[in-house]
């Protein structure tokens, strides 16, 4: 539960460093780039450590180191300091979305069905995670379409994509209301 | 532009929907399969808790045949000899022939008989409960019975205890030092070890009861399943709240683990 701690810590930090970076210097993308390649390693952390299987572990691993070193080559290649990243994005979004049904996988096939869902914070975690990553990875998908063919749809897919975020970030306060050490200090 | 904006619109929404549709009937699934397993659970513990109450009433029977066989083979043989001796004194004094002077080697027949007697009890309430569990308690009954152990030569025993006397609640005392009995008796046996090693810890309110051996060891699951014995050493320390592990394989000895707390048992 710890790195899931910190990633909401990061997003935070992150998202007022953007609002300033944006007021001030009119470009907030090196936060960005930072803030994704942060958010894909922690999530892989937690990700890690909700699962049993060694293999998947190992290959989680393999992409938490691989994904930033890729990221980086992509962006001095491409020139994408200053600018979006809709690939790596969309890569992102859809690995993160993989791990998360991988979690409802293992969690049905794999683990004793031994507590209670709808009490469990990491079930609430993922399945906010799911929504948010599974239906950005359909955004980012039509964000690079309509990148493309320079068709005008940015605006509506970021309003999508707040609908998302609101309503992951809902799940995610649900589960964390959950977490034990958490209620036990606020009683 | 508006049906651009609508496309985009149904995607998120086709989106959110189908990821709730998924996450609502995995819960449903899920649902399902903790109730079974649930369900499964309860039989398993059931079947576990009815073998156990066997091994109990198996035990005790055990426990009951060897008091009467103990009874019949020695102390009722002398009793019956005692009987025999006095029927012979009281058919030879009415005879009007019987000398006194015989009278002496009788009495002293009758008081070795009426000795062994007592000796055979006191041999058999040993067995049953031994005096030295009673009053110094299971640490001193234990070097007792490691001490036994050790003169018989067939196995080297060692015991590890705490620093300080400390007597626990009798029916723990008990439940140990049967269970001890039984794993020595099943080391012996069974193992051909060289070593057997008992440590007795106090820690954290609770008693930390390890027992090993070097021995052949066999498969825990096997013998479980098969014979009374492990599960009626699980039936005493279950009675005491305790719980009992068994760790073996084929050559890799046998080690034994019990935890019993102390708090709810005072």
């Amino acid at each position: 539960m710890r790195p899931f701690l910190w990633y909401i810590f990061i997003s935070v930090v992150s998202e007022l460093n953007s609002f300033f970076l944006r007021h001030f210097f009119k470009n907030n993308m090196v936060n960005f780039h930072l803030y994704t390649n942060f958010e894909f390693v922690i999530l892989s952390i937690f990700f890690i450590n909700t699962i049993n299987k060694s293999i998947f572990k190992k290959i989680v691993v393999i992409l938490a180191v691989l994904f930033p070193l890729g990221y980086l080559i992509h962006n001095i290649i491409s020139n994408l300091f200053l600018k979006f990243n809709p690939l790596f994005l969309t890569l992102e979004t859809f690995v993160l979305a993989i791990y998360g049904l991988y979690y409802f996988y293992n969690r049905i096939i794999n683990e004793a069905p031994d507590t209670d869902l709808i009490k469990d914070p990491i079930f609430w975690i993922h399945s906010g995670m799911l929504l948010y990553f599974l239906g950005n990875t359909f955004l980012f998908m039509i964000y690079s379409y309509s990148a493309n063919l320079q068709l005008g749809w940015h605006a509506s897919i970021w309003h999508i994509h707040s609908v998302l975020n609101m309503s992951s970030y809902l799940i995610y306060s649900y589960g964390l209301l959950l977490y034990k050490p958490w209620k036990t200090s606020l009683r | 532009m508006e049906d651009k904006l609508k496309i985009i619109v149904f995607a998120g929404t086709f989106i959110m929907v189908v990821v709730f549709v998924f996450i609502f009937l995995f819960m449903i699934i899920y649902e399902r399969k903790r109730s079974s397993y649930k369900a499964e659970l309860s039989r398993l513990e059931l079947q576990h808790q009815k073998k156990l109450l066997e091994a109990i009433i198996t035990t005790q029977e055990n426990e009951k045949q060897e008091f009467a066989a103990e009874l019949h083979d020695s102390l009722s043989q002398i009793l019956t000899t005692q009987l025999m001796t006095l029927h012979g004194l009281e058919t030879a004094i009415k005879n009007p022939e019987y000398s006194l002077d015989n009278l002496p080697n009788t009495i002293d027949q009758l008081k070795t008989l009426n000795k062994q007697s007592i000796s055979e009890t006191r041999s058999i309430s040993r067995k049953l409960m031994p005096v030295v569990l009673n009053d110094f308690g299971l640490i001193e009954a234990l070097t007792e019975l490691i001490t036994k152990v050790n003169e018989s030569g067939s196995v080297k025993a060692n015991l590890y205890k705490p620093s300080e006397d400390i007597r626990f609640p009798a029916d723990i005392e008990r439940a140990l030092y049967r269970v001890s009995q039984e794993l020595i008796n099943n080391t012996i046996k069974y193992a051909h070890a060289k070593l057997i090693e008992i440590k007795v810890e106090v820690e954290n309110d609770s008693i930390n009861y390890q027992y090993s051996d070097d021995g052949i060891g066999f498969e825990v699951n096997e013998k479980i399943g098969k014979g009374i014995g492990l599960l009626s050493m699980q039936s005493r320390i279950s009675a005491v709240n305790g719980k009992i592990q068994f760790t073996s394989s084929p050559d890799s000895g046998y080690q034994v683990s019990v935890i019993i707390p102390l708090k709810s048992s005072i």
